[in-house]
């Protein structure tokens, strides 16, 4: 504390927050590195896909207009990825993979809830972002599909799966940004961008967390799998923004817990009758 | 008297970032080194450099606890 008089925003905001995400987030800052620096982090990450897309397509040669597939196979392969580590890794606690289902389910999700689900600095950025080795291992994990297709005979695909796989990551990764940043001036008016705000937004709701919302760039998989808070076909997903007309009206709820703002609130005593 | 250590001490050095660090050191120096050479600047001035830079990322990955 640093004795000041909190401003009326501030108590707003702590109204907002839980005790229990409040006290997470002190804790979570508390323990983030001193060297740690969010937009070192961005950096990295940003430049060392940027760099491998550049790389990527250097090697290029002549690409037959069946190899330029691979993209649409790559993007549908990589949106069906992204649903499934997100539904049976990142919130499952998986023997091997405790380290993911830690950093996820039970740090991320207890720093961003559905009541206050943004980031106030660029320190907070160590849990909005994946560390870097992430992006090194998807891109070495590419590197066995796009090897195999080059051994086939066609390399320029081997070249556009990497391509492809490496942009979506770094789709990810901005998408994720543009979910928890605070400010929703510009964002809310991009198309994809503000379905999948909403939808994450929903995914952070601690009820219903292990079964919807599990896509982070495109919400395909969550319309296929049937996994999505909302009750409208692909196109609708795509571009549903921040409408929540087509929200299934019998989603799971949690009321009175320790993450929800109204725990602790004393009941209103009934009126006693005249 | 001991040494004061460059960050105060606080950091948090666990395994998976030393791990993460050597991965992404790796990762980097290969990019590097294949840009270089596509580049047709691979000579050993620019691998030093290339190692160099890949060396302190995965050291600042291990120190910053990412």
């Amino acid at each position: 504390m640093d004795g000041t008089t909190p401003n009326a925003a501030e108590l707003a905001k702590r109204e907002r927050l839980s005790r229990r995400q409040q006290a997470f987030r002190e804790d979570f800052r508390a323990r983030i590195g001193r060297l740690y620096h969010g937009w070192a982090h961005v950096a990295l990450i940003f430049g060392i896909g940027g760099a491998a897309i550049w790389y990527f397509a250097r090697q290029i040669q002549h690409p037959a207009w069946y190899e330029w597939l691979v993209v649409p196979v790559a993007f549908a392969a990589s949106n069906v990825f992204e649903w499934w580590i997100h539904k049976y890794i990142m919130h499952r606690p998986v023997k091997g993979l405790m380290g993911i289902y830690k950093r996820h389910t039970l740090a991320h999700h207890q720093f961003f809830t559905e009541h206050e689900f943004s980031f106030d600095n660029s320190r907070d950025f160590r849990i909005v972002f994946f560390p870097p080795y992430a992006l090194i291992t998807f891109i070495a994990m590419s590197l066995v599909p796009a090897w195999i297709l080059g051994a086939l005979g066609f390399p320029d695909a081997g070249w556009l799966l990497l391509i492809t796989n490496t942009a979506l990551y770094l789709n990810y990764e901005l998408f994720h940004y543009c979910c928890h940043v605070k400010d929703d001036r510009i964002v809310r008016h991009i198309p994809f961008v503000n379905s999948i705000r909403r939808h994450h937004i929903a995914h952070h709701n601690t009820a219903i967390m292990m079964e919807r919302n599990f896509n982070l760039t495109y919400p395909i998989a969550d319309c296929l799998f049937g996994t999505s808070d909302l009750q409208r076909g692909v196109i609708g997903h795509l571009f549903n923004g921040y409408d929540t007309t087509h929200v299934h009206k019998d989603l799971k709820q949690v009321r009175h817990t320790l993450d929800d703002p109204r725990a602790g609130t004393p009941r209103p005593r009934p009126v006693a009758a005249e | 008297m001991a040494l004061t250590p460059l960050d105060g001490g606080a950091i948090k050095r666990s395994r998976a970032s030393l791990i993460g660090g050597i991965a992404v050191a790796i990762g980097v120096f290969a990019l590097w080194v294949a840009i270089a050479r596509d580049l047709q600047a691979d000579g050993m001035g620019m691998l030093a450099l290339g190692a160099l830079v890949a060396g302190l990322i995965g050291l600042w990955i291990w120190r910053a606890d990412l």
